[in-house]
């Protein structure tokens, strides 16, 4: 037998039966969403394309004509900004109802793409990936649509940091990735950092701090200054893990590892000497790190379970292929995930408030809680589409 | 919308492979599921005109795998239902050495791998689904063979296979 029969010999037999068969359903449920999305942009062409030939007609000098029509000279108004993505209003006699409300959350918009909810505190951001296609989009945080939008030239934005008056993303172009300054209300790309190379396969985190811009890639963290636009330091993380989550607080770099491996180690950097003050080895793959005062959230999978600690305790679960969220703002930590959600507070990991969003029949998740403008969002989804959702939590949670 | 013809029958003979194929992608069965119903969405509007539909819908998730990069969100939730366990030999262990020796992979080499030995793809049909040479095809199953052998867990297994 060559090695060849054996691996696949091999494949065959610890590869698990699935839990259950595709259902034609889903996929017919899949293909009609998808015709939806280009209904209204064919519709669009249309009457673009009547009001043209209908403009040329009315234009079309006649023996008659005295004066230019003086309706064509008329200013208009600045166009709304709208997104092609975003599919139905909440407001519509047809609004999708969610399965279950926890802190009597309510849908603000839906999209069809996946995508990833942030905010600065003040501004909602989404970033949406799908098709090759990245974008970043700045929400109104009444309706849950978007203001303005910024596509980046790159195949990936794989993390959304703020500081220094700018939303900071990374984007991945072939083999390298660099940062770009977005202005926090028109998403104008400002400023640009210089390019770091990747390996295939490659994680990218994201951390700010002061004026330092921390870009962590493959065995690497490359701290920026934003001043003078280039590398201050480089700290080489010396881990048999690639690096999947960072943080930065005060003069300490945390450094997480083994996101897709299975296990991973948390390493603390001094970030002005770069000297290595403390390794966690076996907490299991980290994916995102949030540090505060108090200590350090720290979100990790294992499979398709997932869990976000406090000080290495068990805060949050997560499930079903969602990760659990940690998003921290002022002193309160807001915990996504799937089965409940909580705020807790930042500094202690003391939850205060918790909402379950278990139905009879499945855990529906809830995450990447954030604070925009003093209001609470959310996002979730269900049959294919994502919501954002405005959450009304407790008073305790503030 | 109307089911193509002979679309439900693909559908019924191929969901377990294909999903198994996923599985070993992705190493999650909500990611894989919503793997395999983004390609035979994509499949259903030119299903009359696709020669080799078990190839086109390879090609499309291998292409969409490829794509996906580490993400809070996993792509779209086909169902609202959270399998509470695996169907199937219940062998966790294996389950996960087979899970990590993938993840050491890049995922060219991984989706080789699983295009190859276990999809049993021929080398051109891998290498149109990886949009790549045969060439490249081949340089990428013989790097993550080696890769794999490398690792004294998976070597192990291998020479227990042997030996049984």
């Amino acid at each position: 037998m060559s090695v060849d029969e054996r691996l696949a010999d091999w494949l065959e037999q610890t590869t698990p039966e699935p839990p259950h068969p595709i259902a034609v359903a889903d996929v017919a449920a899949r293909v009609q969403r998808r015709r939806r999305r280009w209904q209204p942009l064919l519709a669009a062409a249309c009457v673009l394309l009547l009001a043209a030939i209908a403009l040329v007609v009315a234009t079309r000098p006649t023996k008659h004509d005295a004066a230019p029509p003086s309706h064509r000279t008329s200013e208009h108004p600045r166009p709304t900004p709208t997104s092609p993505t975003p599919t139905t209003s909440t407001t519509s006699a047809q609004a999708p109802k969610l399965p279950i409300r926890p802190w009597a959350a309510r849908i603000k918009s839906t999209w069809r793409t996946p995508g990833e909810l942030t905010s600065n505190g003040t501004s909602l951001y989404l970033t949406t990936f799908t098709s090759g296609h990245i974008s970043i989009y700045r929400l109104d945080t009444r309706s849950g649509y978007a203001l303005d939008e910024y596509q980046p030239r790159g195949s990936v934005v794989d993390e959304v940091a703020f500081g220094e008056g700018k939303v900071w993303i990374a984007v991945k172009a072939k083999r390298s990735v660099h940062v770009e300054g977005l202005d926090p209300i028109t998403l104008d790309s400002r400023e640009r950092l210089p390019p770091v190379p990747i390996s295939a396969g490659g994680f990218v985190s994201l951390a700010i701090a002061g004026t330092r811009i921390y870009l962590a890639i493959d065995d690497r963290v490359s701290a920026f200054d934003t001043v003078t636009r280039s590398v201050a330091r480089v700290y080489v993380v010396h881990t048999p893990h690639r690096i999947s989550g960072l943080a930065v607080r005060g003069d300490r770099v945390y450094v997480g590892t083994g996101a897709g491996e299975g296990s991973g180690d948390l390493l603390t950097y001094d970030s002005s000497t770069g000297d290595l003050l403390n390794t966690v080895p076996n907490l299991g793959a980290i994916s995102a790190i949030t540090a505060t005062n108090g200590g350090l959230w720290v979100t990790t999978s294992s499979g398709m379970s997932a869990e976000v600690t406090f000080n290495e305790r068990f805060v949050q679960p997560g499930g079903g292929g969602i990760e659990p969220t940690v998003g921290v703002f002022g002193n309160t930590a807001w915990l996504g995930g799937t089965g409940n959600i909580q705020c807790a507070d930042a500094d202690t990991g003391v939850v205060r408030a918790r909402a379950s969003t278990q139905t009879r029949e499945a855990s529906e998740f809830f995450t990447d809680l954030v604070v925009a403008s003093g209001h609470v969002f959310a996002r979730t989804g269900g049959s294919g589409n994502m919501y954002i959702v405005e959450l009304h939590p407790p008073a305790a949670c503030r | 919308v109307r089911e193509p013809d002979g679309f439900g029958e693909f559908v019924a003979a191929n969901s377990r492979a294909l999903l198994r194929a996923a599985w070993l992608l992705t190493g999650d069965w909500a990611a894989a599921e919503d793997l395999v119903q983004t390609a035979l969405a994509a499949a259903w509007p030119r299903w009359t005109t696709i020669n080799n539909p078990a190839s086109y819908v390879h090609r499309v998730m291998t292409t969409t795998y490829l794509r996906w990069q580490r993400r809070r969100w996993t792509g779209e939730i086909a169902t609202g239902a959270v399998p509470e366990r695996e169907a199937g030999p219940d062998d966790p262990e294996s389950r996960r050495v087979l899970l990590d020796a993938l993840a050491t992979l890049p995922r060219q080499q991984r989706a080789a791998v699983v295009l190859r030995y276990f999809a049993d793809l021929s080398e051109a049909d891998t290498a149109a689904a990886l949009g790549c040479s045969v060439g490249a095809v081949k340089s990428h199953t013989s790097r993550a063979v080696a890769k794999l052998r490398s690792l004294p867990v998976v070597a192990a297994l291998l020479e227990d296979e042997v030996s049984t």
